[in-house]
């Protein structure tokens, strides 16, 4: 049996009278990757938050190497060599990338009192090249990069202080296949070193491949450890919900089925710099699967097809009316409805109350004669998504930052659902949902499709694309390189042969 | 979770009670007599329509330092022209020309992304020169007629009016909901369809609007215009806007019934202390104490609410 690394015993934390974390109690073997799992709010990220001295603990031992390890700061932790990346983003945005990643220990790098950046940037660049991390110029700001480059640079810092333990915090969601790719090369020699991975991801299949032993954990409290060979997706699932998951996760049947008319017609689009030349036709009741490499543009394909992303050439048609889509506002008055791939950023207003979210998208239906919006028509709609989509809260004036983020994501969608648009755009609608949340969402894509809603979906999970897409679009280098119909035969494989 | 006591709620209440016990005291039957009471709404009157302008503005999380500027400038250019086209039409033209500065604003601000303390800064200083360019650096009397715009009736109506259309406007329409939104998420609401930088110059024009009835009652009240009126009129607008609970950044938290209270309770203070004989420089102290201790305590109960919501 392997020894022992990092130890955590009887761990407790509350908020108010939430019990975040009660006597949870972990231990992770030296050279193996150990998985923690749970629905939202079941104390992952309070657990973790606490291990990287981001959090105080009310009650609780931890021991790293036998000895007690007491993390008073997140700069404690990465000097015991415990580095951590984040669920929310840590960079502060008007910091350089390589200020991000030595921040709070710059002091090395000082001559004569003033930091020298030639030496500091020298050293970031041999931490990509150690650990074949795709470049990202040290010398940029944090604020100006994407989700994705954010991530690279945490898990750069992270990997800085040649971790013993590597904590990484729901960040293959952010991360584009290719660079998922070269984060699990990272964990296999880390693994290969004798050094141990703490991994918290809602991909189960992911969990499972990566993880010797995995731990549930369930409304605060730990619910076992396993060996990952050991269990299966389903009972592991069980184990995380408490409960059997119903039905089929994707579309039960194996091939393209929709009408023949055209209500979206994308017809050679460009915008000079993320994507070329792309031509998609919606029908009917279709769902069209959008999918690619980080870079491919799929996500602003996404957004120039809702008019906030300016073309340069090209047209976008609904077949609704005939018009043409130049801006958001009349693709929202010709029945399309649109859930952004950053949910938090670019959907929701997180401050405010789940009533006013749902109201924001839909203004103008809800104005009455002299452009009245009654209080009364705002609470109502905000009732009705909690109610319709099971969105759990205390009222519709609470503000959207108190829910999950599978709440959350509940919200985002049913603002658009309750208006019964004809056209949907989703991008990566599960991310950052938990199982339960993710089952839910397939099955209204389902229904919705049987209603003769057409949806587009991008999404970086090919499962995802696979299991509910009448038609998949591969693209590459800014261009559609092979489109895909559904049937039986289309795998992952076939998929990423095209992508790469 | 259990939501706290709404301190940006119950702060100026209780301020408002505080003051109102206090000067009742030392003031004694003199807080409570007819003249006082007509001292407050005066002062209160001009700080409420220029708050509900300015609302519009400070809800998407801008600022507009130009009202003081503009409200001289609308009263100078309104008491030239009007007195060429008749007294009555004063009241159209200052609102008028005050939209129209702040239609300006708005074009700096929202199409050439000049950050907005920046643009209604210089607009502060090039309406108070255009004010002293047009007016020579003398007080122009104007037709007495205007005068009875000051009388209790028609200044109340005026009021009654616009703290209606403001309301109106502010709470209960798409304009008002897509301001706070603004303020809120500019991103989510461009995500949704709203065209911002338009919403965001409506804001400037309402603001500047305002404004200009600001002006139309300044000019009625002392039967001129002195080129030196108007003068730190954007900034006792916003003591009474952030007095009144309403948030530094905007937002959906931001009200209209906040600026009546934060305008109450400015004006409930500056008549209590000039009765009980108290120094200029002490009212102002005191202005200052209340706006830092109001916007300190939004800040921290927002701050508390936050961390709460973000641990879960």
């Amino acid at each position: 049996m392997k020894d022992i690394l990092f130890k955590v015993q009887n761990m407790n934390k509350s908020f108010g009278i939430t019990r975040a974390n009660h006597n949870v109690s972990m231990e992770i073997k030296r050279g193996e990757v150990h998985g923690l799992i749970g629905e939202n709010g079941s104390g992952k990220s309070t657990l973790i938050s606490m291990i990287s001295g981001m959090a105080e603990r009310d009650s609780g031992e931890l021991f790293l190497n036998g000895k007690p390890y007491e993390p008073v700061s997140p700069l404690t932790a990465l000097e015991s060599h415990i580095g951590t990346v984040v669920q929310e983003l840590g960079l502060v945005d008007g910091l350089s990338v390589a200020a991000n990643i030595f921040l709070g220990r710059m002091d090395r790098f000082k001559k004569l009192n003033i930091i020298d950046n030639a030496a500091l940037y020298n050293e970031v660049e041999e931490i990509y090249k150690k650990w074949n991390l795709p470049r990202i110029n040290p010398r940029t700001l944090a604020g100006t990069l994407t989700v994705e480059q954010k991530k690279i640079v945490e898990l750069t810092r992270a990997l800085s202080i040649d971790p013993d333990i590597l904590i990484l915090d729901e960040i293959t969601a952010a991360l584009s296949y290719n660079t998922r790719k070269i984060l699990f090369d990272i964990i296999d020699e880390l693994k290969a070193k004798g050094k141990s991975i703490l991994i918290v991801t809602h991909d189960i299949e992911e969990l499972l491949d990566l993880s010797d032993e995995i731990t549930i954990l369930r409304d605060g409290e730990k619910v076992a450890t396993k060996r990952a060979d050991e269990l299966t997706e389903s009972s592991l699932k069980k184990l995380m919900v408490g409960r059997e998951i119903e039905g089929d996760y994707y579309r039960a049947d194996n091939e393209d089925d929709y009408k023949d008319e055209v209500v979206l017609k994308i017809n050679n689009i460009s915008d000079g710099e993320n994507f070329n030349e792309v031509s998609i036709d919606l029908h009917k009741g279709e769902i069209v699967g959008l999918c690619g490499l980080s870079d491919a543009g799929i996500h602003e394909v996404a957004e120039a097809v809702f008019g906030v992303r300016p073309i340069v050439s090209g047209e976008i048609t609904l077949a609704n009316g005939n018009r043409k889509i130049e801006s958001a506002s009349i693709a929202m008055a010709y029945g399309m409805g649109y859930v952004p791939k950053d949910r938090d950023k670019q959907a929701l207003m997180v401050s405010d109350s789940i009533e006013n979210n749902v109201t924001l998208s839909m203004l103008d239906d809800l104005k009455g004669p002299l452009g009245f919006i009654s209080p009364g028509k705002i609470t109502d709609v905000g009732k009705r998504v909690i109610k319709d989509y099971k969105v759990i809260a205390v009222n519709e004036k609470m503000p959207l930052a108190s829910l999950s983020g599978g709440n959350r994501q509940k919200v985002n969608l049913g603002r658009w659902l309750l208006q019964n648009k004809d056209i949907l755009i989703l991008d990566s609608p599960t991310r950052g949902v938990d199982v339960g949340v993710k089952a839910y969402i397939y099955d209204i894509m389902k229904q919705l499709k049987k209603k003769g809603v057409s949806i587009l979906l991008v999404s970086d999970e090919l499962p995802e694309v696979i299991g509910l897409s009448d038609t998949v679009y591969v693209f590459k280098n800014s261009k559609i390189e092979k489109k895909f119909r559904r049937s039986e035969e289309l795998t992952e494989e076939k998929i990423i042969e095209v992508m790469l | 979770m259990k939501r706290k006591i709404n301190l940006e709620y119950v702060l100026p209440f209780g301020f408002l009670l505080l003051l109102f016990i206090i000067f009742s005291i030392i003031n004694g039957k003199a807080f409570f007599r007819m003249h006082n009471i007509k001292t407050i709404i005066d002062t209160m009157i001009p700080l409420c329509i220029g708050g509900y302008g300015m609302l519009f503005v400070i809800s998407q999380g801008s600022i507009d330092m130009s009202a003081g500027s503009n409200l001289a400038f609308s009263a100078t250019l309104g008491a030239i022209l009007a007195s060429k086209l008749g007294s009555i039409t004063i009241l159209p033209l200052c609102i008028l020309i005050g939209a129209a500065v702040g239609f300006v604003n708005g074009i700096l601000v929202s199409r050439f992304k000049v950050s907005s303390i920046m643009a209604t800064l210089a607009q502060l200083i090039v309406l108070r020169s255009l004010v002293v360019v047009l007016s020579k650096g003398n007080v122009i009397f104007v037709h007495p007629s205007i005068l009875k715009l000051n009388r209790w009736g028609a200044k109340g109506i005026i009021f009654i009016l616009a703290t209606i259309v403001a309301i109106y406007l502010f709470q209960y329409t798409k304009l008002g909901f897509s301001s706070r939104s603004v303020g809120e998420n500019e991103i989510v609401c461009n995500y949704v369809g709203l065209k911002t930088k338009w919403i965001k110059t409506i804001a400037y024009i309402i603001a500047g609007a305002f404004a200009g009835l600001a002006a139309v009652l300044s000019v009625s009240r002392i039967g001129g215009v002195d080129p030196n009126m108007g003068q730190a009129f954007e900034l006792q607008v916003m003591l009474a806007v952030f007095v009144g609970g309403v948030p530094v950044n905007g937002g959906s938290k931001s009200s209209i019934v906040k600026i009546i209270i934060g305008a109450l309770l400015f004006s409930i203070l500056q008549s209590g202390l000039v009765l009980s004989n108290a120094k200029s420089e002490t009212v102002e102290l005191i202005q200052g104490l209340m706006l830092i201790i109001m916007v300190a305590a939004i800040l921290k109960a927002n701050k508390m609410s936050t961390v709460k919501t973000m641990n879960e």
